[in-house]
Order: C-alpha cells, then sequence, then structure tokens
C-alpha cells in the first residue's frame, strides 16, 4: 500500500505560533474576570467528548459513551462512564497555564463527558452538574458528534442555548469550544450550520466561542502540529503537544477578559 | 470485442462516468484536484448529476419495457434492480467498515472511526448490523447507494404515471415541497435523518424519467431557456466565489436573499441545487449534440465505459478514495497526491473495462445498429 517508506517527520519546531488573536473580544467573561482580578479560586467544569480528555484516545469498545445507541431507553447520565482525564488533556493544561498567569490563583477543574456523546445528552450532564456545585467558568465542547451524525442543526443550536441559559442561571461564564479541525470532516461532512449555531450562541452574554477549528487549520496550514499529517510513532507525542498549546491559547483567552 | 456500446446516448454514459471520477476525487480529503470539481463552481455536484441521469436511463428503459409488457413486469425489472444495489450496497458496507476499522487499528486512529461514524459498530455491533440491513444506519461515503434503492423502489410503484407526465411531475413536485416543508425524512438509527432525502431527491430523480421517457415540447424559445440557465448557474456562481467565502460581502446582501440562500441543503435537495443541475443539464444538451465526434474520442473512453458499469466502478471508487486518503496521510507531498489521484482514476476505467468485459465475453457479436439512437441505453446500469 505505501510507495515508500513512511516519512518520520519530527515534530515542528513551532507547533503553534502565537498568531494574532483568532478568539476576538474575550470582555463577556465577566465573572471569570472577577474571579481572577480578586485572585481567589477558580471552579472550572469542562464538558465535551472525545477531544477534550487528552492524549489516550482508546480504540476498545466501551469507550463510546453515548446513550443513544440504548434501545429506546431515556439516557440515563449516571451510566455514562465518565472517563479520567489525562493530566495533559487541555481544560487541565489551561489550569497549568492560568496558574502561571496568575500567582496566587487556585485552579480546580473537573472533566465530564466522553466520546461519542450528542450535545442533548451533555446538557443534561451539565445541568446535573450544575445543581451539585457552583462553578466559575463551565467549558463546553461539542458539535463535532452532530455532525458526523447528521443531527439537525436548529437542534443542536436549541440545545447549546439552554445549556447557556443554565450556565448564566447558576452564575457561571461559558466558553464553547468548537470541532477539531479535521481535512476529513471539511471534505464530508457540512460542518457550516453547526459553526453557525455554535457562532449564534456565542452572541449571548457571557458565552464565548473558543476557536479551536480555526487555530488547529491555521497551524496545520502554517507548518505547525498536524495531527493527519503526522506518522504514527509520533502521533501520542503530537496530541499532547496540540493539548498543550490548545491549554496554553485557552488560558490567554481567559487571562484576556481579566485584563479588559 | 468492443467494449464499449455505442448505439446509445453516450452523453449519459460520458456524464456519469466523469460524476463517479469527481466522486471519487471529492472524497479524498485535500485533495488538490477536487478543486476544480462541479462543486466549487456550481450549486450542485456530482450526486445531482448522478440521480438525474439515473433517473434518465430509468424513464427510458423501463417505460420501453412498460410499454410492451405492461406496469407488473417493468415495475419487477425495476424491484431486481433496486435489489442487485442494495445488496451491492450491504457488500460496500462491509468492505468499508473493515477497511476502515482495520486502518484505524493499524494505524491507531480512532477518530477513523469516529469521523465516518462507525465508532457506533464497535459498540452496539449487533444492533448496528440490523439498522445497516434496515439502510437506517449510513455510515459516511456509504449514503448514496441507499437513497438510490429508495428512488428506485418509488419508481416502481409510479411507473404508469409516465404515461401521463404532467399527474406525475406534480405528484413528485408536491411530495417535495412537502419534504423541504416539514423535513420529513427517513428514519435513521443515531437520530439524524437519512443524509440524502429520498423523499426530497425522488423530484429530481422524476424529473429525469419524464425528461427521457416524455420529453416535453418547449412552449419557450430555446434562447430564453438558454438565458435562465446562464442566469442560474451565474448566481451559485456569484453565491460561491464572492458571498460565502466573504463575511464581509455576505453582510452587505439584503437580508430577504440571505434568509433564502441561508443553507442550500444537500440534505433535503434546495430548490437552488434542483434549479442548477437543471440548468446545467439544459446547457449540456444544448452544447453537446448526441452524435459529436469528441465522444467517440480516446479521452471519453474511458468514462464512457465507467458510465457505462456505474455499479462496480462507483464501489470501487469509495473503497479506492479511503485508500488515497491513507495514502495522503502516510507520506504528504504532491507526488503522492498526484499518484493517488492517477492510480485511483486509472483503477477505475479499468474495473469499468473489466466490467464491461465481463459482460460482453461469450455474446455473439452483433453491428451495433446507428438509427436505435436510444435502443442501447435500455441496459440501464
Amino acid at each position: 500500500m505505501l510507495l515508500a517508506p513512511p516519512v518520520l517527520a519530527a515534530l515542528p519546531a513551532e507547533p503553534c505560533p502565537m498568531s494574532g488573536d483568532a478568539n476576538g473580544a474575550a470582555s463577556d467573561l465577566g465573572h471569570v474576570a472577577a474571579i481572577l482580578q480578586g485572585s481567589k479560586k477558580l471552579d472550572v467544569l469542562a464538558v465535551g467528548s472525545a477531544t477534550m480528555f487528552g492524549p489516550e484516545a482508546s480504540l476498545a469498545p466501551g469507550t463510546v459513551t453515548s446513550q443513544v445507541l440504548g434501545n429506546g431507553v431515556a439516557a440515563d447520565t449516571s451510566k455514562i462512564l465518565t472517563q479520567q482525564p489525562s493530566e495533559r488533556a487541555f481544560p487541565l493544561q489551561m489550569a497549568k497555564n492560568l496558574r502561571t498567569l496568575f500567582p496566587g490563583i487556585e485552579v480546580q477543574v473537573s472533566v465530564r463527558g466522553g466520546r461519542g456523546l450528542l450535545a442533548t445528552e451533555m446538557l443534561d450532564l451539565l445541568r446535573k452538574e450544575l445543581t451539585l456545585k457552583r462553578y466559575d467558568l463551565v467549558i463546553w465542547q461539542t458539535g463535532t458528534v452532530e455532525a458526523v451524525r447528521n443531527m439537525p442543526p436548529s437542534e443542536f443550536g436549541q440545545t447549546l442555548t439552554d445549556g447557556a441559559q443554565a450556565v448564566q442561571e447558576s452564575g457561571g461564564d461559558l466558553i464553547l469550544v468548537d470541532p477539531q479541525f479535521s481535512r476529513f470532516l471539511q471534505t464530508n461532512s457540512n460542518l457550516d450550520p453547526y459553526f453557525q449555531a455554535l457562532q449564534q450562541v456565542s452572541a449571548m452574554p457571557g458565552v464565548v466561542l473558543f476557536h479551536r477549528y480555526d487555530l488547529m487549520r491555521g497551524w496545520a496550514n502554517d507548518g505547525g502540529i498536524d495531527l493527519e499529517r503526522t506518522s504514527r510513532s509520533d502521533r501520542q507525542k503530537a496530541i499532547e503537544v496540540l493539548h498543550a498549546c490548545l491549554g496554553r491559547h485557552l488560558a490567554r483567552l481567559v487571562a484576556a477578559s481579566a485584563r479588559s | 470485442m468492443a467494449l464499449i456500446h455505442t448505439n446509445r446516448d453516450l452523453r449519459v454514459d460520458l456524464f456519469r462516468g466523469v460524476a463517479l471520477w469527481w466522486i471519487f476525487i471529492d472524497h479524498i480529503p485535500a485533495n488538490w484536484i477536487a478543486q476544480f470539481s462541479l462543486r466549487n463552481f456550481a450549486l450542485c455536484d456530482a450526486t445531482e448529476i448522478f440521480v438525474l441521469l439515473a433517473g434518465y436511463a430509468a424513464g427510458l428503459a423501463y417505460g420501453r419495457s412498460m410499454d410492451r409488457h405492461g406496469w407488473v413486469f417493468a415495475a419487477a425489472d425495476v424491484i431486481k434492480r433496486a435489489w442487485t444495489l442494495y445488496i451491492a450496497h450491504i457488500f460496500l458496507f462491509v468492505v468499508f467498515s473493515a477497511q476502515v476499522s482495520y486502518s484505524a487499528t493499524a494505524l491507531d486512529r480512532s477518530e477513523y472511526l469516529d469521523e465516518i461514524h462507525l465508532d457506533v459498530l464497535a459498540e452496539a455491533p449487533y444492533r448496528a448490523m440490523l439498522e445497516a440491513l434496515k439502510l437506517s444506519f449510513q455510515p459516511a461515503y456509504l449514503n448514496i447507494l441507499p437513497m438510490y434503492v429508495a428512488l428506485l423502489a418509488w419508481f416502481a410503484a409510479l411507473l404508469p404515471l409516465l404515461r401521463w407526465p404532467p399527474v406525475l411531475f406534480l405528484l413528485s413536485m408536491a411530495i417535495y415541497a412537502v419534504a423541504r416543508a416539514t423535513g420529513a425524512n427517513f428514519p435513521s438509527w443515531t437520530g439524524g435523518g437519512w443524509y440524502f432525502n429520498p423523499v426530497a431527491w425522488q423530484f429530481l430523480f422524476i424529473i429525469g424519467a419524464i425528461l427521457s421517457y416524455a420529453p416535453p415540447r418547449l412552449h419557450v424559445p430555446p434562447r430564453v431557456l438558454d438565458a435562465v440557465s446562464v442566469a442560474i448557474l451565474a448566481v451559485g456562481l456569484v453565491l460561491l466565489w464572492v458571498v460565502w467565502p466573504y463575511p464581509e460581502v455576505e453582510a452587505r446582501v439584503p437580508a430577504v436573499a440571505t434568509r433564502m440562500l441561508v443553507s442550500v441543503d444537500k440534505e433535503g435537495l434546495h430548490p437552488m441545487r434542483l434549479l442548477s443541475i437543471l440548468a446545467l443539464a439544459w446547457l449540456t444538451a444544448r452544447v453537446v449534440p448526441i452524435d459529436a465526434a469528441w465522444l467517440r474520442s480516446a479521452l471519453a473512453r474511458p468514462f464512457i465505459v465507467c458510465g457505462q458499469h456505474s455499479l462496480p466502478v462507483f464501489c470501487a471508487g469509495i473503497f479506492l478514495s479511503f485508500l488515497a486518503r491513507l495514502a495522503m496521510e502516510e507520506q504528504d507531498g504532491w507526488a503522492v497526491m498526484a499518484g493517488v489521484n492517477l492510480m485511483g482514476t486509472f483503477t477505475l476505467a479499468g474495473v469499468g473495462a473489466l466490467a464491461a468485459w465481463y459482460k460482453e465475453k461469450g455474446r455473439p457479436v452483433r453491428p451495433d445498429l446507428p438509427d436505435a439512437a436510444h435502443a442501447g441505453n435500455a441496459q440501464v446500469t
């Protein structure tokens, strides 16, 4: 199948250039800004699908946690396996970066969700978590599974709006994270309606969109980190680097809110 | 032995072959040559071409058969064809799932499974098999054949109405309107509906059938239709090249227009897509005469042979496009990209030629009668 031995490309020296602020104004994270300026404790809840959890993505069965596969039984969020996120997962990397940027602040991150989860299931999970504890910042990564499964974008938009309202009522801020850049998804799925939904909801007060897709596309095109073009032996390392980069940029986004 | 039947409208075969080639090209991510495929120039792509030409061929072949032998006879042949397509789809499903899951395991990329919607196959294999057989589980790449099966089944039921084309047209349009207004679609296992909504797409198929079986008389001079078609395609070009890529321009377009065009969706065959393919078909028929000499040239022959044996070529194309993706991910670069495109194209032509040889071998050699200009299209592929 291969025409020549695979080129073992070393990881790029500059994996994620800090280009201009691709994320726009972060002045909407008022609550988070207050906490950061007051140097108290930041409680973060991260909800997402496979890419939320870090490099150790598993191929083994049992890791797709979506309850849609049940036989018509309503989603039971207690049955969703809570994977343990890797230390290198980007929400935890963000926390690490924030602690460096704001010495003295305590950042605690709880990660929930799992591979293959739909936004509607994540919403149930989110609501349950918000009743258990008060969070200052919610990071919600979603959209990929909807695009792959061809779910109606209008329902996706509604789910996002409901989630944003739930977060607002609990007093926290929301950062939405869009899908990971993938040339395959770009070619074979219709991502635009889901991006539009994310964009629309991020216009609500207290909600910001972290443009992971655009960031990663820029990196891939500029010779930076590019998961699809990384050979097998380098992949684990590449995913770690990617998560570190995303964590840095996400922390930058949050930090910008404190300064504006 | 002539591998290509020439006693038919070769344009249909040629453009079907081109559509099949584009399907192969377009399924390869980040394929440079894909920027020249139809979907970057018009609001329609290979799928629309395929469905229109399929309807066209079906109307001719089965309509003729119905005239001679009656509805039941012809409908039985339609169902038989649908059955063949169904079996091919299930076979392709098995082969493709094996290809993707083997690659995912060997290359340690679980996202192959996730992005193609095959992750659920590992999670609930028994249920997934059942849903695949019911055509409600359609991984990426495997959504055209199920639609085609559904369209043929529908066509078998509607065959007699071919004799009253206005009735058939209005009925089909009404159902299309319902599909667009209500979003009614066939159910899919994980809740999203079929990727290609047969309730909407049947309209294009039926239009193709009517155009071949009972071509309507033109009530306006052809030049008027030329102008309208060019205008439709021009709007499409402007949207694709000027409006959508530049949000600043899009902001200037009047709100009424943007609301209408906010999602020219493929799933439900948005009217702009329908009009674009019809405009394209009209202009092509006007520009390319049925007896154009270049249709018999060496360059046209690979496409024609693919178009005449579209099922094996389509299945091979799906398999090859994923293989091409693997090759390009393994080693980036122009050489590999050019290589996979060329090898893939030659392989597709080879599959078409092989299918033609299988069909021809053992047949008594007969000269193709030139005056039965459309009779050859009776062998619908």
